[in-house]
């Protein structure tokens, strides 16, 4: 049985604890070294995404093409055993040189993404960070997109929600995104007690 | 002389009076020598449970009943035993001095061993079922001839749903009973619970006296040695025990009761009932209702119905007569003996009886009658009367000879026969409104499912989409059957490669790791253009794995000069679980691991995708009918439900494996929970079991995907052999588990290396020729084990145990029987030798050796 916060109040003071209950530093201080890791856990897929991220981007030709020797060509103050390791060993650069690259890749692409995030899923993916990707996988799906729009027309007739109230890309990419989480892949799967939740997403104002 | 009065001398009955302290037979009357096989004489001075061989359930009801000391009518009893047993119905009559004066116990014969309706056999692995139906009301519109048409319709609906192997009876009052062959008792329970459900189409929606009609079912499994008879009165007597009015507790008095209450007294022999079809017409129905209507074709259907009926009696002519939706009649088809055989009667040649028929069929109202009318003096017009409509006439001419012995059909074969005929669709076809069909609300079967069936496995087909327009190693993670290799060929087939192109390489294979490396190095060697696609590499050699890892992150070829890039190849690779679990469990290193753990695209097993399941399931049959050129309707409603409610562990290999097995054992046009064998979610009732009630918002799950623990298949098999022999020995069976566990180690070989014999031979440490040499007999064996319910489990975990493992050390067979040997150690302390070397498959010398080689190992 755990020992309740009395008892444990009660052990600490004999300790010389202070009567807050809270651990001493020293406690603190052996389990901080009880705890740490002597070096980083490895960054399982880093290079694997990081190459992903420079296919997206287009800007160095393929693995197999040269892609070191162009990347080196982008800034040349990085070294090539660098290069390499980013690309091929799962070792990270600097957080600097990380976020540059980022941002330099994010830029390249066609949508306002976020470099925060696609930072974050270089390091950790996924699914401890959410996959920056799904944004561009609804625009590559024709069909998803066509069950979007009967989806839309249909609640702004249900509605009657007139086109001047609202902002036509942003309410579809909501119904897209609200269509991936409640897995909505055909139209079948469209049942009439979604109208109401997917209302209130898309025209949170209404 | 005896006390009895002698009317009792020419019935069936057995009057006999019984002393109230003693318990001694004073005097008895009646049919005795017939009944009890003795003399009157034999009997008295004897005690009555001993003199009449009435022991067991069947003893104590009688004993109880002397003790209550009053008026009382009894269950059907067994007397006597074996091949002399019968079944007697009886009644205990009341005493005028209660207290003193002796009993008078009335018994009459229900059945016999022999008894016609109780034809055929059973054996231990037998289970009898009693179908009743409880709550009709009797009165002048509904009765006994009523209920034997719903008898029949029931029986119909039976027949739909039971395997081949099994055996429907006739009704008798508001019973049937079924002989399910071959069947533990878990699994009889879970087949009547799928009878039970199914028959709900024919008891809904009724406005008649079965408007609140409920059926139910006695189950009996049959203990060793016990034969069919007493199997039957235990079944029945489960059944009586159940019947009752679950309605409310208080009744308020109606004047309707008594039609409740009447019925229910008439039918209280429950399958024993005297109401059944009546002995010399009992051939004849049992003939009728086994032939086949072959392709739907009315014509050759009736002539076969036609040239049995003209084998019966007195019967020289027979003709039928449709009757249109507008209760007009018209002819089609008459037969006529001659010499041994029978004739197509044209119309030229009809007697003048049948002539007239026709215009009596117009101008009467026969249809409101129930009963057979005479044309003339020896033609009889008989209406088929079907719960739906009259769908026509049958008019049969007798011989000149005399009324006595003329061969009528009796009300269960009309109605069998208008049922029937009614739900042809030849038949049904000009009055396409008139008679529904027969056959269950199957669903019709889903065609043209393309790829996943639009099942997008939760996102996986669009991420693989995705991937393939990238140059990422793509790690595909999902356990067995999931349908990973379908989604490698989703990345190979939108990255434009050829269907040539795409090259599976199965890494448990590999027994060494020079293997690995050759192998790997040669494919990629010719890489350009194609998709390679590892299965389960972390079974591999570490150093193959690690080397393969260099190769792919740089994509230039190893052992090489000079250096060669790797180009337009693309890298998938299959795992079966999460890449940091393997990685943890130190299956799979770290290098090989980074270099597919870019954006690994998750199949979620089918459980996590119930939506997709009954079209999963549509598709598979559909390409399995195709493949079998068979015409299949669809799933009944309870088969959906019960693919719906099961958890599929082994996912879509497991759901093909039930059809496919399900296709195996049904000839019938739509598939029942019966024929799948899984019976989750299916009620007695008929309705839906309700899902289990899950929260609206739900906190996340606590428990961490690191701690998470899944037992490989290798233990879970080692759990599910322990149970199944548990199971066994609780239900007092002996079974060859052994034998079936090395069969299944082959056929699951086989399965994994599919054409490939010499594959199969090395992976099991043998031959290829003993392969050719064994399976005849595995096969064999496979109904046997098919049908055993506790051995379901262990046949998948096999099946995924060697589906999942590296080459083994040692022959599959060798370590799965040394699990099994450790189980019967174990658990069979109480077993003889003798059978403990039945359930291992072997004879007795050959276990003893192999006890001794276990415990010398350990």
């Amino acid at each position: 049985m755990p020992a309740r916060p009395a008892d444990r109040q009660k052990d600490l003071t004999a300790r010389g604890a202070p009567m807050s209950g809270r651990k001493t530093v020293q406690e603190y201080a052996e389990e901080y070294q009880r705890l740490m890791d002597g070096q980083l856990p490895p960054s399982l897929g880093f290079s694997a995404r990081l190459n992903m991220l420079w296919d997206l981007a287009g800007a160095a030709p393929a693995q197999s093409e040269g892609r070191v020797l162009a990347i080196l060509g982008i800034n040349n103050a990085w070294r090539e055993s660098d290069v390499r390791n980013w690309l091929q060993k799962d070792v990270l650069p600097p957080r600097l040189d990380l976020h540059n690259i980022v941002k330099f890749l994010v830029a390249q692409l066609d949508d306002s993404q976020d470099i925060a995030r696609w930072e974050a899923f270089l390091v950790y993916g996924s699914p401890i960070v959410s996959s920056p990707i799904n944004h561009s996988l609804y625009r590559r799906d024709q069909t998803r997109r066509e069950i979007a729009s009967m989806i839309f027309a249909q609640i702004t007739e249900e509605y009657g929600i007139p086109p001047s109230a609202y902002d036509a890309d942003k309410v579809f990419q909501r119904c897209l995104t609200l269509m991936h989480k409640f897995n909505i892949y055909e139209l079948q799967d469209f049942q009439p007690g979604h109208l109401e939740p997917f209302r209130n997403y898309m025209f949170p104002g209404d | 002389m005896s006390d009895l009065p002698e009317t009792f001398d020419g019935s069936a009955a057995v009057a006999i009076r019984i002393d109230a302290d003693s318990g001694e037979i004073i005097d008895c009357r009646g049919a005795v020598a017939d009944l009890l096989r003795c003399e009157a004489r034999e009997l008295a001075g004897r005690h009555w449970q001993a003199a009449l061989g009435v022991a067991g359930p069947g003893g104590r009801i009688v004993d109880l009943a002397l003790q209550a000391g009053t008026g009382t009518a009894l269950p059907p009893l067994l007397l006597g035993s074996d091949g002399g047993a019968l079944v007697a119905g009886g009644v205990l009559l009341p005493r005028k001095q209660p207290g003193c004066a002796p009993f008078t116990l009335l018994l009459w014969p229900l059945a016999a061993a022999d008894s016609p309706w109780l034809a055929g056999t059973a054996t231990g692995s037998d289970a009898v079922a009693v179908l009743g139906v409880d709550g009709l009301a009797y009165d002048e519109h509904f009765g006994y001839a009523e209920t034997a048409r719903l008898m029949m319709d029931i029986r119909a609906g039976l027949l739909q749903i039971v395997r081949a192997q099994d055996t429907v009876g006739l009704p008798a009052g508001a019973s049937i009973s079924i002989i399910l062959r071959d069947v533990s008792s878990e699994q009889a329970v879970d087949m009547s619970r799928a009878l039970l459900s199914h028959l709900r189409a024919v008891l809904a929606d009724r406005e008649d006296g079965a408007a609140h009609a409920r059926a139910g079912i006695g189950l009996a499994h049959l203990q060793g040695g016990q034969d069919l008879l007493s199997g039957m009165v235990a079944a029945n007597d489960a059944l009586l025990a159940r019947t009752g009015d679950p309605g409310e507790e208080i009744h308020l008095a109606e004047a309707g009761d008594f039609r409740q209450i009447v019925a229910r007294v008439v039918n209280a022999d429950g399958v024993f009932s005297g109401n059944r079809p009546d002995p010399g017409q009992h051939g004849y129905l049992a003939e009728l209702t086994a032939l086949m209507v072959e392709g739907g074709r009315v014509e050759a259907y009736l002539q076969q119905v036609f040239e049995l009926t003209l084998q019966q009696p007195g019967v020289a002519a027979i003709g039928l007569w449709r009757r249109g939706f507008d209760g007009s009649y018209s002819f089609l088809a008459a037969r006529a003996a001659e010499g041994d055989g029978t004739v197509p009667l044209p119309e030229s040649k009809w007697p003048r009886a049948f002539r007239e028929g026709p215009r009596r069929l117009e101008k009467g109202r026969l249809e409101e009658g129930d009963e057979l009318q005479w044309a003339s003096g020896n033609t009889a017009l008989i209406p088929l009367r079907a719960s739906h409509g009259f769908p026509g006439c049958l008019i049969i001419g007798y011989t000149a000879s005399g009324e006595t012995g003329r061969f009528v059909p009796d009300l269960y074969a009309t109605h069998y026969l208008a049922t029937v005929l009614a739900g042809l669709k030849e038949w049904r076809g000009a009055e396409e409104k008139t008679y529904p069909e027969q056959s269950p609300e199957a669903r019709a079967l889903e065609t043209g499912i393309e790829g996943y069936v639009s099942d997008n496995m939760e996102g996986a087909i669009d991420q693989a989409v995705f991937l393939a327009t990238v140059d990422v190693p793509v790690a595909i993670v999902g356990p067995r059957g999931t349908g990973k290799m379908y989604v490698a060929r989703i990345i190979h087939q939108e990255a434009g490669g050829a269907p040539g192109d795409l090259v599976t390489i199965d890494c448990r294979e590999f027994r060494s790791r020079g293997a690995a490396i050759t192998r790997i190095g040669r494919e990629l060697q010719h890489s350009s253009g194609r998709t390679l696609v590892f299965k389960s590499p972390h079974l591999m050699h570490a150093d193959a794995q690690v080397k393969l890892a260099r190769q792919i992150s740089t994509r230039v070829l190893a052992d090489v000069t000079p250096p060669r890039y790797l180009t337009g190849v693309r890298f998938v690779a299959l795992f079966p679980d999460r890449i940091e679990h393997l990685v943890r469990q130190g299956t799979l290193q770290e290098k090989l691991a980074g270099v597919f753990a870019g954006y690994p695209i998750r199949v979620p097993p089918l459980r996590d995708r119930r939506r997709a399941v009954l079209r999963w399931a549509h598709k598979i049959l559909g390409q399995e009918c195709a493949r079998r050129d068979r015409r299949i309707i669809g799933f009944t409603p309870d088969a959906e439900q019960a693919l719906l409610q099961h958890d599929w562990p082994g996912n879509i290999s497991e759901m093909r494996q039930a059809i496919v097995s399900a296709l195996d054992k049904t000839d019938k046009e739509w598939v029942t929970p019966v024929d799948l064998g899984i019976f989750k979610g299916i009620s007695a009732r008929g309705a839906p079991a309700a899902p289990a009630a899950r929260p609206f918002l739900a906190p996340p799950d606590e428990e961490s995907e690191a701690q998470a623990y899944t037992p490989a298949a290798e233990e879970a098999l080692k759990v599910a052999l322990g149970e199944a022999l548990h199971t066994m020995l609780e239900l007092e069976q002996i079974r060859p588990l052994g034998t079936w566990l090395d069969d299944e180690v082959i056929l699951a070989a086989c399965e994994r290396y599919r054409e490939d014999v010499r594959g199969a031979a090395d992976f099991l440490h043998t031959r290829p020729r003993n392969i050719s040499r064994w399976m005849p007999k595995v096969l064999d064996r496979e109904p046997e084990r098919g049908a055993s319910l506790l051995w379901q489990e262990s046949r998948r975990l096999v099946r995924q145990w060697i589906s999942e493992s590296a080459p083994l050390p040692q022959p599959p067979q060798r370590i799965a029987q040394q699990t099994l040997l450790r189980h019967v150690i174990e658990q069979c302390a109480e077993v003889g030798a003798a059978d403990r070397a039945r359930i291992m498959g072997v004879s007795v010398p050959t276990y003893q050796k192999r006890l001794q080689e276990l415990q010398e190992r350990s």
